[in-house]
């Protein structure tokens, strides 16, 4: 019978083979997807992130336990839509137009990914219209846009302008990350929230998804 | 990566360590400086060739009596670009995240040799920092004056055309040069931008 506490223990120790495997054994037993997300998945990764908020973990170990996640995700993802359950929501996440930096935002995307939410990355480089296109494809409840060049930051409110020309801007939250904006900078253009790290921002996505 | 004085777990410092490895049997990083006599001309640095940077209030106040400035890059290089490249942010993360702390490192401490370089080059004069467009009001869009001035691509350095550099870990900028110049200033206090990274890791 799979162990879903030693499933728990594999996503935070990032261990992947682990994890993929109790996770195929509790499929096979027809174990709901929805048990083993909420119940054992997704308090794993909380976990982790209260050890790296406390300072008890580090990216690196962030990033495991994520793609530990994201790796048993794959497996329940076939048995989702039989048993009706979704991912918690969509982020089309990019750095924006004029900026080629991108390793923060792909920590982010990993983490979103890692946590249940379906992330559609842009790459890098991303004008507004680019990003309009991608959330109006992929109907996206969340917009994650970075920057790390002082002189890109401002690109930002051209996407937030962009979404609000385009009607969708009530439809979508913006969230935003970089080592040059902040909080206050997040709500001077009308951005919905700021997150200092991947997860931080893994935090926010769920409170706006909740919201 | 943030582990202080904490042990990564050892997978990680096994993963470390062998991608450092890889990087020493490939990288091949390279520096240059052109040292030109000038002066500042209140918040203009003028070169004796005619060349002219306007680096701003700040880091012109920062440059004062300096009679000659070295321009300089620094790069950890195409081969360690593609080592970077070669890993799928997608597929991995961990050693993209691993790779990008480790290219900052390697060309900060390329940047480093360049100023042991010019040290000794130059003694006993002193010099300043080392100061790059971008920071403390020198717009970012002056490399391409600096860039024309070490000859267009130096170290194979490529500007786009917002003055962003590839391979991306590199480094540009200039230091001035003089008996009186001041070694030791910088930091925070010298400037006044406020969204800057450094700030902010202050607080």
């Amino acid at each position: 019978m799979a162990d879903l506490q030693e499933l728990y223990k594999a996503i935070v120790e990032g261990n992947l083979n682990v994890a993929k495997s109790i996770t195929q054994e509790a499929m096979e037993e027809q174990i709901e997807p929805q048990v083993i997300i909420n119940e054992h998945m997704s308090k794993a990764m909380q976990e982790i992130g209260k050890r790296f908020e406390e300072g008890k973990a580090f990216v690196p170990e962030l990033l495991m336990s994520a793609r530990a996640m994201k790796g048993a995700l794959d497996i329940v993802k076939p048995h989702m839509a039989q048993s009706g359950t979704t991912s918690l929501g969509t982020v089309v996440i990019g750095t924006v137009k004029g900026d080629l930096h991108d390793i923060g935002k792909n920590l982010v995307a990993s983490m979103l990914e890692g946590c249940g939410f379906k992330v559609v990355n842009l790459g890098s480089d991303i004008s507004s219209d680019k990003f309009v296109a991608a959330v109006k494809e992929h109907h996206a409840q969340i917009v994650c846009l970075s920057a790390l060049l002082t002189t890109t930051m401002h690109y930002m409110q051209k996407v937030i302008q962009a979404l609000e020309e385009e009607g969708i801007r009530q439809q979508v939250k913006v969230m935003i990350g970089g080592a040059p904006v902040s909080e206050a900078f997040a709500h001077q253009i009308g951005a919905d929230g700021y997150s200092e790290n991947a997860n931080a921002a893994v935090t926010l996505a769920r409170t706006l998804v909740s919201a | 990566m943030g582990y202080g004085k904490v042990e990564p777990k050892a997978e990680v410092a096994t993963l470390i360590a062998s991608m450092l490895e890889e990087v020493k049997a490939l990288a091949a990083p390279s520096c240059t400086f052109l040292v030109e006599k000038g002066k500042m001309c209140n918040d203009t640095v003028v070169l004796n060739n005619g060349a002219q940077f306007g680096v701003g209030k700040i880091l012109g106040s920062l440059l004062t009596g300096s009679e000659s400035f070295a321009l300089f890059t620094a790069t950890a290089g195409e081969d360690f670009q593609q080592f970077q490249k070669s890993f799928s942010p997608q597929d991995d993360i961990l050693c993209c995240f691993i790779a990008d702390v480790i290219g900052t490192l390697l060309v900060e401490a390329v940047g480093d040799r360049m100023e042991f370089f010019l040290k000794q080059q130059i003694h006993p004069l002193k010099h300043t920092h080392r100061f790059s467009p971008g920071y403390c009001g020198w717009p970012l869009t002056e490399q391409k004056n600096l860039f024309a001035q070490m000859g267009g691509n130096p170290c194979g350095i490529r500007l786009s055309d917002v003055c962003l550099m590839t391979p991306e870990k590199s480094i540009s900028g200039l230091i001035g040069i003089g008996p009186q110049v001041n070694e030791k200033v910088y930091g925070c206090r010298y400037c006044n931008l406020e969204t800057c990274y450094k700030r902010k890791k202050r607080k």
